[in-house]
């Protein structure tokens, strides 16, 4: 029998809210000789146990203020349990906060070799993986920069580089922060995977049900800290969805955002799920002459401010077909700057255009500040349908035919 | 000991902190690093003109610009390290509630990103003993155990106000204020036998007291220091040092649930 790589025994933490935190106060409190009455106490988790194998895969799911991030934080060795036993086997590595240990007179270079010692690695181990870890944030040109003048996606970019090529027995992934490009966002899953492939266990927060169901041998979902149905990832992600169904408004799920800081703010907006459906009659798939809408079901527990709404279409093979951008269009209008209960959010494309093929459709909605990724998600695969089977290209739009004489061919190259 | 261990393994963290703490620092200031020989230079000025002109301090001949020099670059190696050490837990909260490395890394690369400093200065300091004809003795050598001694109580200090701020934030007011007290408390601007020689063994108990003793006698008298200051000295920055960074990995823990 192996060892485990992760367990946690009966697992609570506490945290007070009041905290104490100058001489006048814990004076005062001292006075009192009350200290830690009920209402200031916070419970992130309570009694929660589960046992990681090497290599597994788990996905932790559930509301803002649910105890994710708490696990995460217990795992990590930044915060001790209240009580109970927390047991990990091999190195740590998080993706919780990217290019933390940034500073940003530094560069990009220097950068690296901080945030990779912060991490855990030796500074001979970062100069061997240095050039890879470039490379992977492709940041080449801007390398010895220094990163105040990177922007937010540069930042994280080179963030991620560098966690993601510390190598870990056991990797702490936190969803939210998974931003960039589409294309980049498609190598960080690429390269967790690869992780995934290698024997790295993998803790793995996430808003994202079609994420948790894809890369998760197990999950777990967590409501007030404590568990509430554990095991195949569709099963949990069932049960999630039918008692935010039943909640409505979210009312029970609902949580003081003061009550602790340290929680994300994220997790608000749920994306219940994703669509992609033919406009026209007698059709059942989308279809490449045809129109076609993605509708994104939403339910958000709490109004939640939105910044930018973007919408991918990407070809089996990972090509990014489409992408259309709320900030770039009409979806400016204020009507989608807020999310409120429940709904749907369509994007209709008339026609599709897209030649015949395999693809999903990807969504990613950023907060007012456009900084963070609140909240994503992906339709499942859906075919598009098209004259040949085996189109050149991507992009079919219709096209006129016509043969004209050259002085028309010579007259329109003049005013070109 | 395990802790000495983990601390060797994030050595190179340290290291490579210790360069962040003093490029950061200097990096968008005009004269850079020229600052570690200036602020104890303008000090020396102002101390100059009170206590050589306004003021008499009797030096044992030695000229009053470099006597209080040579003490002031060792003090402001103290000074530095426990102003830019002591915060460093508190300063660095995304990193601490984030991201699991020894916390001592933090206050320990400011003492030595202070130390970079007090060599860097040290040059003014030689310079100054070549111009005043002051050639080293045989005696020098003792600056290396002195500067040994104030690395440890430096360390000791900084380790246990570093937590404590993470406890109380008053103390943050308190360090400042705390320096300049226990510079009057240690012959920087004056020389030691202004002091009754009855308050020796109280006066002494104080680390930095022998140490800037030790210097002057060590370069400027090419005498050896007082070994009886130093011994107790050394016996109470161990002590503290020891105390402190027990101190220190005991309240780690709840570090990030605090900040």
């Amino acid at each position: 029998m192996t060892q485990h790589a992760v367990e946690l025994h009966h697992v609570s933490k506490r945290y007070r809210i009041g905290r104490l935190s100058t001489f006048r106060d814990s004076l005062a409190a001292l006075s009192r000789r009350r200290p830690g009455q009920a209402q200031d106490v916070l419970w992130a988790l309570r009694d929660v146990s589960l046992q990681l194998d090497p290599g597994e895969s788990l996905g932790l799911i559930g509301p803002n203020g649910a105890g994710k991030t708490t696990i995460l934080k217990l795992l990590s060795n930044i915060t001790q349990p209240t009580s109970g036993k927390v047991i990990v086997r091999g190195r740590v590595s998080s993706l919780i906060e990217l290019g933390a240990g940034f500073h940003p007179e530094l560069t990009g270079r220097e950068n690296i070799f901080l945030n990779g010692a912060i991490l855990g690695l030796k500074r001979r181990e970062i100069a061997r993986k240095l050039d890879a870890i470039i490379a992977f944030s492709e940041l080449e040109r801007f390398i010895d920069t220094p990163v105040k003048r990177y922007s937010s996606g540069m930042y994280v970019r080179l963030g991620f580089a560098v966690a993601a090529h510390v190598e870990p027995d056991i990797l702490l992934v936190d969803e939210v922060l998974a931003v960039g490009d589409a294309s980049f966002r498609q190598r960080c899953m690429q390269r967790m995977h690869e992780l995934q492939r290698n024997g790295t266990t993998v803790v793995f927060v996430s808003h994202n049900m079609h994420l948790v169901r894809e890369m998760c041998d197990s999950a777990i979902l967590l409501m007030e800290g404590q568990v509430r149905a554990q095991g195949e990832p569709a099963a949990v992600i069932a049960e999630y969805e039918r008692i935010l169904l039943q909640c409505g408004t979210g009312g029970e799920l609902q949580r003081d955002e003061d009550d602790h800081p340290a929680f994300d703010s994220e997790g608000n907006l749920i994306l219940t799920a994703i669509e992609v459906l033919p406009i026209g009659r007698g059709a059942s798939e989308p279809s490449t002459h045809l129109p076609a809408t993605v509708r994104i079901h939403y339910h958000a527990i709490r109004p939640q401010q939105v910044g930018r709404i973007e919408v991918l279409i990407i070809r089996e093979d990972g090509t990014v077909c489409v992408a259309v951008d709320s900030s770039l269009s009409t979806a400016r209008d204020p009507a989608f700057s807020e999310l409120s209960g429940s709904g749907v959010l369509a994007i209709t494309y008339e026609p599709l255009q897209l030649a015949a093929g395999v693809y999903v459709a990807e969504v990613m909605i950023t907060d007012a500040s456009d900084n963070l990724v609140i909240a994503s998600g992906r339709s499942s695969r859906f075919h598009v349908h098209g004259y040949s089977t085996q189109p050149q290209g991507v992009y079919l739009p219709q096209v006129r035919w016509a043969k004209q004489p050259v002085e028309t061919v010579q007259t329109y190259r003049a005013q070109a | 000991m395990k802790h000495l261990r983990e601390l060797y393994r994030y050595r190179d963290l340290l290291w490579l902190w210790t360069m962040r703490e003093v490029k950061v620092r200097y990096k968008q200031s005009l004269l850079g690093i020229g600052w570690a020989v200036l602020q104890p230079l303008a000090l020396m000025v102002v101390f100059t003109l009170i206590f050589s002109r306004l003021v008499r301090v009797d030096t044992q001949g030695v000229p009053y610009p470099l006597f209080v020099y040579v003490a002031l670059v060792p003090w402001t190696f103290l000074a530095t390290s426990l102003n830019f050490g002591v915060p460093s837990l508190v300063n660095n909260l995304n990193l601490v509630t984030k991201i699991y490395f020894p916390r001592e890394v933090l206050p320990l690369a400011n003492v030595g990103a202070a130390l970079l400093d007090l060599l860097f200065a040290s040059v003014v300091v030689i310079g100054m003993l070549m111009i005043y004809g002051f050639w080293p003795t045989i005696h020098a050598l003792w600056v290396i155990p002195l500067l040994a001694l104030q690395v440890i109580l430096a360390i000791g200090v900084t380790l246990f106000a570093s937590a404590v701020l993470v406890f109380f934030r008053d103390v943050r007011f308190v360090i400042p204020l705390l320096v300049q007290i226990w510079m009057y408390a240690t012959p920087v601007i004056y020389p030691t036998e202004l002091v009754p020689e009855r308050w020796w063994p109280y006066y002494f108990l104080n680390p930095m007291a022998g140490v800037i003793d030790g210097y002057r006698r060590v370069l400027l008298l090419a005498e050896a220091p007082r070994l009886s200051a130093l011994a107790l000295g050394a016996f109470v920055s161990l002590a503290l040092l020891a105390f402190s960074y027990a101190f220190f990995k005991r309240k780690e823990p709840v570090f990030a649930d605090l900040i």
